[in-house]
């Protein structure tokens, strides 16, 4: 393939190339990404005006993770949980069907729902009682005719509902853009490591034992762009957890993957996790499935059991290790804060004791006590913590390892592996890919 | 039968019996405020169960299920694996060292029929690190199984009266 060829069926693979004079509200979009986004403005994680946009023109347009439908199982039941700053109500109707709304009364806004979980068919509101169903149409009104008279219109106070709600492998995501692609389209070629990652064994994944909550003082981005693709900080900020045998040392084998879309994924072989402390019979799970894998596609769709740590865009990332799953939200709370959502997703066929240990795992290692996670939640607040001044905002982050080494995952691994690959696993291919994306999506809005 | 052993059909702890845990939790305290968490490990039994649950908020308030994923979820093994790596020098959650101060009160003391006592108490843990301040309240319920010249622990739950941690990296016991 010539050059020419090879550099158009890349530009495919990735969103495009940051224009230098697009706008970004007050900014012009060259001076926050530079063209492949190899460098990245540091006021992209402090700026207020930037938050604002990303509200409108990323959290407001993009799918959304809002639960999984192990914790919906019976008609009735909901959860709440927030869609970036707005808080949600995800609830599965009389009728089976999930569907997503504002958790807030249409008639002064209050919460309906103070509620974590549960199983109710109506909400009441607490400030004046008006009750919705789960539905989510205005079922009661007290003192209706007396206080509003005879042509209140009920109907038209039905809760604020989101655009599409859609699940995928029991992942249920959601937005607020009537004009979203599907799920699927949105998710693109990331469709197929989902199915890798989520129905190896029959039957489906479950989330188990509830959900880690905690905040970190950082910009939302950070988390993301890190489980995205920084295979380079695990040495450094996990030396620890390398120490005491929980992972053996990063090697440079492995995959850093992008799909489209600001999606990605990336792996070392084996998978991340693989140690010699506090072994579960996870292992022997995970090499009969890898073993699965190759008799379906040959010998080098070994490296894709476990699919690796990723990240899909704007805020869901996921962790599909040698000792675990993990998903996690990175709810913005303000341009420096975030409440993690944090929780862990098993094949539910796998057996009840091994669920129980590799849930031990996964607490052991990630959450705000993981013996992994309380380094990296310091290391980002740090961050935050030294961007914040007047001089801290100036200047560029660097985001140039591994340029120029991508190329087609196919070449490298063969049908069906989809996506952009780099032929080294320390690179910021992906998080190149995440900015370019986000620019996208910022200079749409000034058009 | 005396008094004193129908006091303990009835569960109470004596005084002296008393004095005795509370010199446990004083050797305890003092060496989770010193970090020295390998001796720490020794103050457990060998099937320890120590477990710090997420709860969940219902419309009856905070629950804390029995199969909810932990904060702290471990065996003896497992509290050895987070304590060797707190002891290295690249556990940078710890560095530099938080200073922390543990207040163990309302301690009620049960016999149980298998010769163990429950120990239920309130906690208070403030701790200071170089870049927070933040305090946990909580309940806790221990089993102490009694050994010559002291105690060990057999298990422990605690209870956080917080649902989301505020901060990042929670490095500490409870």
């Amino acid at each position: 393939m010539g050059e020419r060829a090879k550099h158009a069926e890349l530009a495919g693979l990735q969103p495009p190339p940051v224009p230098p004079d697009a706008r970004i509200g007050s900014f012009r979009s060259g001076e926050l990404v530079n063209a492949d986004a190899s460098a990245v403005d540091r006021r992209l994680f402090v700026d207020e005006e930037l938050y604002r946009l990303e509200q409108e023109r990323i959290f407001a347009k993009c799918w959304l993770f809002v639960g999984h439908e192990s914790q919906l199982e019976a008609n009735g039941s909901f959860l709440t949980t927030t869609m970036a700053e707005d808080p949600v109500l995800v609830v599965r109707d009389k009728a089976g069907k999930l569907r997503g709304y504002l958790n807030s009364c249409t008639h002064r806004g209050t919460k309906i729902c103070r509620a974590d979980s549960g199983r109710s068919s109506t909400f009441k509101c607490p400030y004046h009682g008006w009750t919705f169903n789960s539905e989510g149409a205005l079922m009661s009104v007290p003192r209706l005719g007396q206080v509003y008279g005879e042509n209140f219109d009920r109907s038209k106070h039905s809760l604020r509902e989101v655009a599409k709600i859609d699940s995928i492998h029991g992942l249920i995501f959601a937005t607020w853009d009537p004009a979203a692609p599907t799920l699927r389209e949105y998710l693109g070629e990331m469709t197929f490591y989902l199915d890798l990652m989520l129905a190896r064994m029959e039957g489906g994944t479950e989330l188990l034992g509830g959900l880690h909550k905690w905040t970190i003082g950082v910009n939302w981005k950070i988390p993301a762009e890190n489980f995205a693709g920084d295979h380079y900080h695990v040495p450094v900020t996990h030396g620890a957890g390398v120490e005491m045998g929980y992972r053996s040392q990063l090697s440079n084998d492995g995959y850093c993957i992008h799909t489209g879309n600001g999606h990605s994924i990336g792996s070392e072989r084996g998978g991340a996790q693989q140690g010699h402390a506090v072994q579960t019979e996870y292992k022997g799970f995970m090499d009969n499935m890898r073993a699965q894998l190759v008799a379906k596609y040959g010998e080098k769709a070994a490296a894709f059991v476990p699919v690796g740590v990723g990240t899909i865009f704007p805020n869901l990332s996921f962790m599909d290790t040698a000792r675990f799953r993990t998903f996690r939200v990175w709810h913005p709370r303000g341009v420096d804060k975030i409440e993690i959502h944090s929780c862990l997703i098993v094949d539910r066929a796998l057996p009840e004791d091994l669920k129980r240990e590799v849930r031990k795992r996964y607490s052991l290692a990630f959450g705000p006590s993981g013996i992994f996670e309380q380094d990296d939640g310091d290391v980002w607040q740090s961050i935050q913590d030294s961007m914040r001044g007047r001089i801290g905002r100036q200047g560029w982050l660097n985001y140039e390892m591994g340029v120029g080494r991508e190329g087609p995952t196919v070449d490298r691994y063969g049908p069906p592996f989809v996506g952009s690959t780099s032929d080294i696993l320390m690179t910021e291919a992906n998080q190149r890919a995440y900015y370019r994306q986000w620019a996208k999506l910022m200079t749409e809005g000034d058009r | 039968m005396s008094e004193d052993a129908v006091r303990e059909d009835a569960g109470v702890v004596s005084d002296d019996l008393r004095r005795e845990i509370e010199a446990f939790y004083r050797t305890e305290i003092l060496l989770l405020q010193g970090h020295r968490y390998r001796q720490w490990l020794e103050l457990m039994d060998e099937s320890i169960k120590y477990r710090v649950p997420v709860t969940t908020s219902t419309v009856n308030g905070l629950v804390a299920a029995d199969d909810a994923l932990g904060y702290y979820d471990e065996d003896l093994e497992l509290l050895k694996a987070r304590v060797a790596k707190l002891e290295s020098k690249q556990s940078w959650v710890e560095q530099p060292t938080s200073r922390l101060r543990y207040f163990i009160q309302l301690l009620d003391l049960v016999h149980q029929p298998d010769g163990t006592i429950a120990a239920s108490s309130n906690l208070l843990l403030y701790q200071h690190r170089w870049n927070l301040d933040q305090s946990f309240t909580g309940e806790r319920n221990d089993v102490l199984m009694p050994i010559p010249g002291g105690f060990r622990l057999r298990s422990r739950l605690v209870v956080l009266d917080r649902q989301a941690f505020t901060e990042q990296g929670l490095s500490v016991f409870f």
